[in-house]
């Protein structure tokens, strides 16, 4: 479904992200993780057309997206920012943010038709925040915020989901709801999801396929968690003591740290 | 339908279970309250992204928020209307009504002669009238053509605010302080300038108004200049094109130095210029007013209003998703750097129209906005016409009040807009 090859990107003085490629099918969940810097956000920003890539391709359905006018893009690829409505100085009401989802199918006076106060609807049932549709955004906590980013994704109607670090500023409730509501997604409507992860357990929790960078930005390592997951690798890049073992009921690999803090 | 709901989330549940997770009793509830819609209807999400699908088709989860809404997607229809449906009726009348009252008002006021007069048997005394509030010998009277003027440019400067507050992300973005109508009244003071001088005699015939397509160009240079440097001086090292939100002191600082500049280079071309009246010109533009307003400005005005008005409207769906930020509206699919480029177009046109009939008026693209904001919310669709008409309501009452309070001195417009909005632009820069 998402095929992203050869992909270069970087600002200026050479590539932040070196020869990254990923093939996720329809229904799956990726995730990506590395050290900081590693250019995880830039690969994002590059797959959902926020900068161009400076080689290398992205297909959707086998289609170049960076061939398609922004519009069309949108509907294929919607992304979840890092800080979604961070940066609001209108007190626009949830319903509002997330009719905003349905930018890609306006046209340019932007009344809205029945079907995007429908898909609105849709997708703020699909992640449990209907209830929340007439409540400003600026009031929402961190949790609900990112619920109903994600419905604004949803509203897009997209066949590719990027979440870029969607667990970030939430507390650990919040961290396995979101993934939780993301995973389902992914599976009952068929959603190729690439999430951009710190939490290097998370990621290996809820991905079918994970990428691991290294800090330079090339690829160390693709595949099942458990072939990526492995201590030497997360070492290598993280250049921190860790031991990976696997999860006593998931039998997904978790890493713990082996760091030895002054006493 | 409860018992459906339930029912259907537990089939659902069952599937989406992963025996590898002990979901804790929150997770659980998360579940309860998240739809999910059956993976048979669902296919076709992603399949046919265009495709319109009933929502009675779906095995949909109810919310445990209401089961009217439940009752509502049976029968395929929303809920009820967002609000943004709903439409603005009431504050629309209010709107209206205000317009109306400020017109009635604003023609009448502070009038030398009593409006009855245009009803006088006396002839001598029906002229003057005449004269003043209605047609004479073919010319528009005194007061409609101050009160168009008033309307346009107060709608002119309320929908450029409005545009700018969009590109700036930044409610204290207005022309007069970013420096753009100082862009205008530069290039219009050029063109005055040129009109006096021999070298350039043929100026002077010529069809278009020298001073009025100067005043586009400077208020153009001058929104490009505060555009640019505003971008430069709050992103350099950030990741994307352009910066989120624009540091707010940062493009306020930039529009009084530009402002600054501007108005230095205005005293430069007074010095430079032989014509006697052009420092009593720049001094009329300096404080702003619609004394010296004429028919032919009137129409330029209308022209760069509906101009400026049509781009921001035509351009509403995108200035709507540009509310939640650039980037996020660029995933979306807005051209961002063009629908900037574009709105910053359309403010210096209007702007520089404004400018060119009635000085610099400050605060009423400040006001205007701000106000309609309150009443009508963000919408683009509903804001932007709306703000239009306060912006006009607004400057007409401004002039009237302009006119009337101190007789029979008549006080330039632009010290009542100050003396209003600049208490507002302290509250909004306190606030931000």
């Amino acid at each position: 479904m998402l095929s992203i090859e050869n992909l270069c990107a970087g600002y200026g003085r050479g590539p932040v992200l070196r020869d990254f490629s990923l093939r996720v099918e329809a229904g799956q969940v990726a995730a990506v993780i590395g050290p900081n810097g590693c250019g995880k956000s830039t690969m994002l920003r590059c797959v959902s057309g926020l900068m161009s890539a400076q080689s290398g391709r992205v297909l959707v359905a086998g289609q170049d997206v960076s061939s398609l006018p922004g519009r069309e893009r949108a509907r294929q690829i919607a992304l979840l920012p890092q800080n979604f409505a961070g940066d609001l100085w209108n007190d626009l009401d949830v319903e509002e943010v997330v009719l905003a989802g349905r930018t890609p199918f306006m046209p340019p006076y932007g009344a809205p038709s029945r079907t995007d106060y429908m898909e609105t609807e849709r997708a703020l049932q699909a992640v449990g925040a209907w209830g929340l549709r007439r409540r400003p955004v600026s009031e929402l906590s961190g949790g609900e915020r990112q619920r109903v980013g994600l419905a604004r994704a949803l509203a897009q109607e997209p066949r590719v989901l990027l979440l870029d670090e969607p667990t970030s500023n939430l507390d650990v409730r919040y961290q396995h709801e979101i993934l939780d509501v993301v995973l389902r997604l992914a599976r009952h409507q068929k959603l190729t999801a690439v999430l951009v992860l710190h939490q290097i357990n998370l990621a290996a929790a809820v991905a079918d396929v994970m990428v691991l960078l290294n800090g330079d930005g090339t690829t160390r390592s693709r595949g099942a968690p458990a072939q990526v997951m492995t201590t030497e690798n997360l070492q290598a890049v993280y250049e921190t003591p860790l031991t990976v073992s696997l999860h006593p009921r998931s039998r997904r690999p978790q890493a713990q740290s082996n760091w030895v803090f002054e006493e | 339908m409860q018992v459906l709901g339930q029912s259907c989330c537990q089939v659902v549940d069952a599937v989406a279970h992963r025996n590898y997770t002990d979901k804790p009793t929150m997770a659980r509830r998360l579940q309860q309250e998240t739809t999910i819609n059956s993976t048979t209807s669902t296919s076709e999400y992603s399949d046919e992204p265009m495709s319109n699908k009933p929502m009675s088709d779906e095995a949909v989860k109810v919310s445990s928020h209401a089961q009217q809404d439940a009752m509502a997607q049976q029968t395929g229809a929303p809920t009820e209307l967002p609000r943004a449906a709903s439409g603005n009726a009431v504050q629309w009348m209010v709107l209206l009504g205000a317009f109306i009252v400020a017109l009635t008002l604003a023609a009448t006021l502070g009038a030398p002669v009593p409006l009855s007069d245009l009803w006088s048997h006396d002839a001598a005394r029906a002229e003057v009238a005449q004269r003043i509030f209605w047609r004479f010998g073919g010319e528009w009277g005194l007061r409609p053509v101050r009160l168009l003027a008033g309307a346009l440019v107060g709608a002119s400067l309320a929908t450029s605010g409005a545009a700018l507050q969009a590109v700036f992300r930044n409610p204290l973005a207005e022309p007069y302080l970013l420096g753009i109508s100082a862009g205008g009244a530069l290039g219009a003071a050029v063109g005055v300038a040129l009109q006096g001088s021999t070298s350039l005699r043929v100026l002077d015939n010529s069809l278009f108004d020298v001073s009025s397509v100067l005043a586009f160009g400077g208020a153009v240079a001058a929104s490009s200049l505060v555009y640019v440097l505003g971008q430069r001086g709050n992103n350099g090292a950030s990741a994307g094109a352009f910066a989120g939100a624009s540091n707010r002191g940062g493009l306020l600082l930039t529009g009084v130095a530009v402002s600054s500049f501007l108005a230095a280079l205005m005293a430069l071309v007074v010095a430079l210029s032989n014509r006697a009246d052009l420092a009593q010109q720049i001094m009329f533009w300096m404080l702003g007013g619609l004394t010296r307003a004429t028919s032919a400005q009137n129409a330029v005005l209308f022209v760069s209003f509906v101009a400026g008005l049509g781009t921001l409207l035509w351009s509403a769906r995108d200035l709507n998703a540009l509310r939640a930020g650039d980037e996020e509206a660029m995933s979306l699919g807005v051209p961002v750097v063009a629908l900037h480029r574009r709105l910053l177009l359309a403010a210096a046109l209007m702007s520089a129209a404004a400018v060119a009939t009635a000085g610099l008026i400050g605060f009423v693209g400040l006001l205007a906005p701000h106000l309609i904001r309150l009443l009508f919310g963000s919408n683009a669709r509903a804001m932007i016409p709306a703000a239009a008409v306060g912006g006009a309501t607004l400057l007409v009452s401004c002039d009237a009040l302009a006119r009337s309070v101190v007789q029979p001195v008549e006080l330039p417009v632009g010290i009542i807009t100050a003396l209003l909005g600049v208490p507002l632009f302290l509250f909004l820069a306190r606030r931000s």
